[in-house]
């Protein structure tokens, strides 16, 4: 709202002016040319990179588990079967599996750290193929999936060959 | 015009449909940022050219201002329309080229006396068009507040804020302006 009164010869002619003028020529070319390409999907690498490093931890406390496990640890939990895992991934199912298997034979703090870090990359996981949904032709998305995969497979193995009680 | 106006649910289509353009836009969608363009280009053009009064500038603002807006568009929020927020960005885009262009040309101020204009009714034949013509030939002071004030409904207080002027000065530009025009207009 004004806050001042129309002005009663003006305002008459001021109304019946168009909102609208269109530009005498198509400005978007020129425009689109301008636009610096934004890096789509930035805000969710976090996650994937806050992934990478709590896994590259997980997995310096695995081995460090694999060569001095915990004497006497009781087993008492096992592998989460509801995880999702990849359902191409035969190997990967095939390494659950028998982690399943033998999750009686583990500490409950190797349990825990390999729960943890499976939740973490299954989350980065379902975080990169969304991303690569919406964009799809993401080079870098598109490598850290792979990056992070590989770095799910490698866990599971490293699990697979830890010791058992 | 009455067979014209959209209903409430066509309101609320067009706010969903360009809620979802702004969604891709801001996860990098350029196409999507083009029909944006296509959306509000001419309100946009519009005040860039009623402010400037030429339409080389206008034209250049008007890219200004979706660049701007492509820039920034990761900090919309949704508080408000996207037209509503884009208006006001390019408000800001076009004062923030008046107070360079003021700056670099000190016999051009927001304080000048006013000349006389020419009468804009001989060029044109419409008064509508009259009226832009003589709004066009407005020294560049009272055409801002004048298009701010009574064509954008910005308030004297408000105008005083986005240009730097005091709120007094504001209020006499107008009246200059709107002298100007009357006498332009004959009216």
């Amino acid at each position: 709202m004004s806050d001042e009164p129309r002005d009663p010869s003006l305002d008459p002619l001021v109304r019946a002016l168009p909102t609208s003028i269109e530009p005498p020529r198509d400005l978007w070319p020129d425009i689109e040319r301008r636009l610096t390409p934004r890096r789509r999907g930035l805000p969710r690498w976090l996650p994937l990179a806050a992934a990478l490093v709590l896994l590259l931890l997980g997995g310096a406390v695995l081995r460090r588990l694999a060569r001095d496990p915990m004497p006497g640890a009781a087993p008492v939990a096992s592998v989460d079967p509801t995880i999702p895992v990849d359902p191409s991934a035969g190997a990967e199912r095939a390494l659950l599996a028998s982690l399943e298997r033998d999750a009686g034979s583990l500490s409950p703090e190797t349990i825990a750290t390999l729960r943890r870090n499976l939740a973490i990359i299954d989350s980065a996981l379902a975080e990169s193929r969304r991303a690569l949904a919406a964009d799809p032709g993401n080079g870098d998305v598109q490598a850290l999936l792979r990056l992070v995969q590989r770095q799910r497979t490698t866990l599971l193995q490293q699990a697979a060959r830890l010791p058992r009680t | 015009m009455v067979d014209d106006a959209p209903s409430p649910g066509d309101d609320l289509r067009v706010d969903a449909g360009q809620s979802e353009l702004v969604r891709r836009a801001q996860s990098g969608d350029t196409d999507a940022f083009g029909r944006l363009y296509r959306l509000h280009a001419g309100r946009v053009y519009a005040l860039c050219l009623r402010i400037e009064g030429d339409a080389a500038r206008a034209d250049e603002l008007t890219q200004d201002v979706f660049v701007r807006a492509w820039e920034r568009l990761a900090g919309f929020r949704g508080e408000s329309a996207f037209g509503t927020w884009l208006h006001r960005l390019a408000v800001n885009v076009v004062l923030a080229d008046r107070r360079a262009a003021w700056r670099r040309d000190r016999r051009v101020t927001l304080d000048e006396e006013p000349v006389a204009l020419a009468s804009a009714r001989a060029e044109d034949p419409g008064l509508a068009l009259d009226l832009e013509a003589a709004i066009a030939g407005l020294p560049p002071g009272a055409r801002t507040v004048f298009v701010l004030h009574d064509m954008e409904g910005y308030q004297h207080a408000e105008i005083a804020t986005m240009t730097g002027i005091a709120e007094g000065t504001s209020k006499a530009q107008l009246f200059r302006a709107r002298r100007l025009l009357r006498e332009a207009l004959g009216r």
